[in-house]
């Protein structure tokens, strides 16, 4: 019975020291794998560099005991990493991941590539010689073994040394070097009693029990486990006070106390059954938590989705307004557009109306004159006939001559006319150059000598015979057969016409025709001067034509870049000016 | 001097007989009225016309400014000519233009306005614009001859028949073998534009055709020309007798 319940007590430790030696009890633990400060100082590092992925995907894996994933990114950091701190984290992590695959060689070779500087540096150490132990390279291990010793004796980080010499105290118990194993187990405990560590300490007293317990020294045992029971009570963690009941109840029964054994078999399955409980509760709360999550999930699924349609509804409405406002504006334009082409357009229709309305005047006017020319040359041929028939002669003459004056009369108006309508429609030939002034007035004048004679008016061209002006010949022509034509018209019989020609300067050359007739009225010059298409006729002045006359040497002039001013001499006549380039350039 | 012969071509016989009077009214010479296109190319190769005056439309086509083109296009026959039409209309005028150079006259017209646009006609074809209006000068110089405004008339000198010029004052007289008349137009103007093979300067005042050197005799300094006119040689001059194979 006794060496089962040894076997049985021994599966126990055994069971205990395996896990101490993968580094899993929370209590003794150095590996930081599970120590949440160890976790918490590692996801701050990972939030700081965070631009360093690989670190913060090796250290997800990490905690989630990936191993190969975790060496994977730890390398992969390493590879393009320049922060020191990092690298010791991706070295560590390679290195605990090596020992959980049993690659020791390569763990030790990452544990010592981490500097002392770094925080955790006492953890690389104790793994190292871990790592020796577990190679069973004893000497590295000493010498290992020695660094922890001299680390600093603190808590900060995690570290207590206590545990590690408890740690190294089981490593002894184990492979039966209990002398060892002692000095260790008591020198935790005595570092863990003046650190007021009781639940280190019960744990120390448990494994003191079982250093004695091992060596069947169980009177020196027994103390201890009772040790530790009384003082588990004191404490609150579970497990460990089920396993000093359980240790209590084991040596009870050895002992053959069974009643004792069984009450401390009874406790210690309160205590599991509490720790069971315990864990249902958290696995409960877990479930629940979880659930609470997943329903807090899908509230947030639904707002998001919600939010969603929100922004896509509005993002909508913006597209919307916004096509809507540019469907205004271009309206808005187009109509704008619209209205200013109304605007011109009636300004285009009203003054079409007024060029309208005095150019069917016009057109009365001069049918009037044509049909009275034609009238008079009627008459004059049945008088003719008659002269003809009576062998008249005289009279014939003088009909043919009065004939003759009304054809030249009417040709020029026709004349007129037809330059006219050239003009508005800009049909008419132009054709700029030199033209000397004499000749030319000389040329036009020959078609008014029997005129002039009839009216006995002298005529002077005073034109300087080498002067020239750049102009289209034959707008020069009609302007200077108007003005002849409007000379003889007004002059009185044995009047004078003169023409002269002065460069007023070497740009521009004046031609002046003047006569001694009666002059024009300023009313008259007033109307000419404005853009009034006709004049209106003067009252009880037979002669006065049209305008249209004027105002085509107006225009005509205008068009060779030249002018033409009207005014009255002192005395008597009308003094007209035609001021024209005298070369291309000018012009 | 010699009249001018003048071409008309101009299928209105009224208008034409017209033109044709006033421009002998006027001292020209009525080389041949021509009707239509062909008949104006005939009479164009066949007379010795100086100016042509073409009417632009013949039987109701702008023929005239065919036949203006047919003459102009070919280098050396051209002749100096001026348009008759009755419009200024510009869609007339736009291929009429294009016969360089360009002189018109619409009609009607008078004396005063044909004699016009044919000298106008005749300064233009020989480049030389304002000569008879502006210029003060009187003669237009051609290849082959002189055209020279007397008195409102325009008259032609063969160049071949001109025996000798000489210089007085700002004015040449011109010798030929009938005639003697004064020109206005300076010597340097003149030898700019006249043939410089045929006609040399021999002295200061004096230019010769060389065609109607009879005899020179170097020791009096003396070139004597046909019709028996002596003509000084001033040693200025003299190289111009290289140009000749002597026999010494």
């Amino acid at each position: 019975m006794l060496p089962k319940n040894r076997y049985l007590h021994h599966v126990y430790l055994f069971s205990r020291l395996t896990i101490l030696c993968l580094l899993n009890t929370p209590i003794f633990s150095q590996s930081l794998s599970t120590n949440s400060f160890f976790r918490t100082e590692a996801e701050k590092t990972a939030a700081t560099y965070s631009k360093a992925i690989f670190f913060s995907r090796s250290l997800a894996f990490f905690f989630q005991n990936n191993w190969d994933s975790t060496l994977i990114y730890a390398m992969r950091q390493l590879s393009n990493n320049t922060d020191s701190t990092i690298a010791d984290y991706c070295y560590y992590f390679r290195g605990v991941s090596f020992v959980h695959k049993k690659l020791f060689t390569q763990a030790k070779a990452a544990f010592r590539n981490i500097s002392p500087h770094f925080r955790f540096y006492y953890a690389a150490i104790i793994n190292l010689y871990e790592t020796a132990l577990a190679q069973e390279d004893y000497t590295g291990a000493r010498y290992y073994f020695k660094a922890v010793e001299a680390l600093p004796d603190s808590n900060s980080h995690g570290f207590k040394k206590s545990a590690f010499y408890h740690n190294a105290g089981i490593w002894y118990l184990h492979r039966d070097q209990f002398d060892t194993a002692a000095v260790y187990l008591f020198k935790s405990a005595r570092m863990q009693e003046a650190a007021k560590d009781t639940t280190g300490l019960v744990a120390s007293y448990m494994d003191i029990g079982n250093l004695y317990y091992g060596q069947y020294k169980d009177k020196l045992a027994i103390p201890w486990f009772e040790k530790a029971y009384q003082l588990s009570k004191k404490i609150n963690d579970p497990e460990i006070k089920s396993n000093a009941v359980q240790n209590m109840a084991v040596v009870e029964e050895n002992s053959m106390h069974y009643a004792l054994a069984l009450q401390y078999r009874k406790e210690y399955e309160a205590w599991n059954d509490s720790l069971n409980d315990q864990n249902k509760v958290w696995a409960l709360a877990e479930l629940e938590k979880k659930f609470a999550l997943h329903q807090k999930q899908a509230e947030v699924d639904g707002l998001q989705v919600q939010n969603r349609l929100k922004t896509a509804e509005r993002n909508s409405l913006v597209v919307a307004a916004v096509l809507l406002a540019a469907l205004l504006a271009t309206g808005a334009f187009f109509y704008r557009q619209k209205a200013r082409q109304n605007k011109v357009i009636a300004a285009q229709k009203q003054q079409l109306t007024i060029l309208n309305a005095e150019k069917n005047r016009l057109f009365t006017i001069v049918s009037h004159d044509l049909r009275s020319s034609v009238n008079a040359l009627k008459t004059n041929h049945t008088k003719l006939t008659a002269s003809a028939a009576g062998n008249d002669t005289s009279q014939l003459l003088k009909l043919l001559k009065n004939n003759s004056a009304i054809t030249n009369s009417t040709c020029h108006l026709l004349d007129n006319l037809l330059h006219w309508a050239l003009l508005q429609t800009d049909q008419a030939f132009f054709y700029r150059e030199q033209l000397p002034l004499y000749s030319i007035a000389e040329q036009t004048a020959a078609y008014y000598k029997p005129l002039m004679v009839e009216k006995n008016i002298s005529f002077n061209n005073n034109a300087n015979r080498t002067s020239t002006v750049y102009a289209d010949q034959e707008c020069l022509k009609i302007i200077l057969r108007n003005l002849i034509d409007n000379a003889i018209k007004f002059s009185p019989a044995n009047g004078s016409i003169t023409i002269s020609a002065a460069e007023a300067d070497s740009a521009y050359c004046s031609m002046v025709v003047e006569d001694t007739g009666p002059g024009i009225s300023s009313a008259t010059i007033q109307q000419l001067q404005n853009e009034a298409l006709l004049v209106r006729p003067e009252q009880g002045n037979k002669q006065a034509g049209t305008g249209l006359g004027l105002r085509l040497c107006q225009t005509l002039a205008q068009k060779n870049g030249g002018v033409l001013t009207i005014r009255n001499k002192a005395n008597t006549g009308t003094l007209i000016t035609i001021t024209l380039p005298t070369t291309e350039h000018n012009g | 001097m010699d009249k001018i012969n003048v071409l008309i071509v101009e299928d209105n016989f009224t208008e034409s007989e017209a033109l044709a009077g006033m421009l002998r009214t006027n001292g020209y010479h009525i080389a041949g009225i021509a009707t239509t296109h062909a008949e104006a190319l005939t009479l164009f190769y066949r007379e010795k016309v100086d100016v042509v005056i073409i009417d632009i439309f013949l039987g109701g086509n702008p023929d005239g400014i065919s036949f203006a083109e047919a003459i102009s296009h070919i280098p050396g026959i051209a002749k100096p000519f001026v348009f008759l039409t009755y419009s200024t209309s510009r869609e007339i005028f736009n291929r009429a233009r294009l016969t360089h150079p360009f002189s018109y006259l619409v009609k009607p017209f008078n004396e005063l306005e044909i004699c016009y646009a044919i000298e106008m006609a005749v300064e233009k074809f020989y480049a030389q614009p304002g000569t008879f209006y502006s210029s003060g000068r009187d003669t237009v110089v051609s290849s082959e001859m002189l055209f020279i405004k007397k008195k409102d008339a325009l008259k032609k000198v063969c160049l071949t028949d001109i025996v000798y010029i000489e210089v007085e004052e700002r004015y040449c007289n011109i010798i030929t073998a009938t005639d003697k008349f004064v020109i206005l137009i300076s010597l340097t103007r003149l030898l700019e534009l006249l043939h410089t093979h045929t006609f040399i300067r021999t002295h200061r005042n004096y230019i010769i055709n060389t065609g109607m050197i009879t005899e020179i005799f170097m020791a009096d300094n003396l070139v004597l020309l046909k019709g028996g006119h002596k003509v000084p040689l001033s040693s200025k001059y003299r190289e111009f007798l290289n140009r000749f194979p002597v026999l010494k």
